[in-house]
């Protein structure tokens, strides 16, 4: 069992773990309210064959542990083992559990073969008006404390208006320090 | 109880949330399954009928068991309320602090910024 600390590396593994075997994959997910604790299991139920070395007098014995291990060493190579957790005490991963549960139940519902970017692609899609309007607030932030000249610089088209600069890379002019840009005006 | 609808399933799925807010846990597993027995979907595989997949949903506190599958038409539905639910009840979690700070720090820096740059300008 491995304890994945990374959500990105945790998502992907579970994806591909599921689209390897869509059978046995199953998703689980354990709450404590008390402890404030979220733990996600994706396993597939397939185990490593665990060997340890057997010391044994009996020389039948141990030749027979000989071989198992042998089989087990063969089989562990063709069998992985896939059991994957992830455990948080965090709101936020809770949002992005929610996401998680969508691919999954779209992966399950449908099928492995699902297209994942109509998941995710509604996703962004509702992300992004909201990335608008938090652009918009900071664009009312920077109004007040830098003046009605700072909108210029998050508007391509007004900042070839007022400073005539449609021929320079408007890239190059985002770099230069603030007081430059401001001067420029 | 045991196998439910979608929504008697979301509704005992509330209780057993709020039931285990001070003491216990609430396990939830999500796997696919056709709900056919292996014999069954021999026949099926044999005779050409294409097996259909539902998704089976299973929650457990440790004492009750309930259970419901969802089709692929109608998991859309269940998904959103489910996420409901899930919001409603996992309020336990930490809240980000460090995030907090961060915005604490940047308004900080930003006013500094402002406050800076206005004499220039004059």
């Amino acid at each position: 069992m491995v304890y994945v600390t990374s959500w990105d590396e945790f998502v992907g593994r579970s994806v591909q773990l599921y689209k390897a075997d869509p059978q046995s994959t199953r998703y689980c997910m354990k709450y404590r309210h008390c402890d404030g604790k979220l733990v996600l299991k994706v396993t597939d139920n397939k185990e490593m064959q665990r060997f340890s070395f057997i010391i044994s007098s009996d020389v039948q014995l141990l030749f027979k542990s000989v071989i198992s291990l042998l089989l087990a060493f063969c089989l562990g190579l063709l069998i992985w083992e896939e059991c994957l957790k992830f455990k948080t005490d965090q709101a936020q991963d809770a949002k992005k559990m929610e996401k998680l549960n969508n691919i999954f139940f779209a992966l399950m519902a449908r099928g492995p073969d699902v297209d994942l970017s109509e998941v995710t692609g509604k996703e962004q899609m509702e992300a992004q008006p909201a990335k608008k309007g938090r652009g918009r607030k900071q664009h009312s932030d920077i109004l007040q404390t830098a003046g009605r000249e700072a909108e210029v610089l998050f508007s391509f088209g007004l900042l070839q208006k007022f400073c005539g600069v449609g021929k320079h890379d408007p890239m190059m002019l985002l770099s230069l320090p603030p007081s430059i840009r401001l001067h420029k005006k | 109880m045991g196998l439910l609808q979608p929504d008697p399933f979301l509704n005992e799925l509330t209780s057993m949330f709020e039931r285990n807010r001070d003491k216990g846990s609430v396990w939830v597993t999500v796997k696919r399954s056709s709900m056919k027995s292996k014999s069954q979907k021999n026949k099926m595989a044999t005779a050409g009928e294409p097996v259909e997949y539902r998704c089976l949903i299973r929650a457990t506190d440790g004492k009750k068991k309930i259970s419901t599958t969802v089709g692929a038409k109608d998991h859309q539905r269940f998904q959103a309320s489910y996420a409901t639910l899930l919001k409603a009840h996992m309020a336990a979690l930490k809240k980000r602090e460090r995030k907090d700070k961060k915005k604490g720090v940047d308004g900080d820096r930003k006013d500094g910024a402002g406050s800076t740059k206005k004499p220039k300008r004059v």
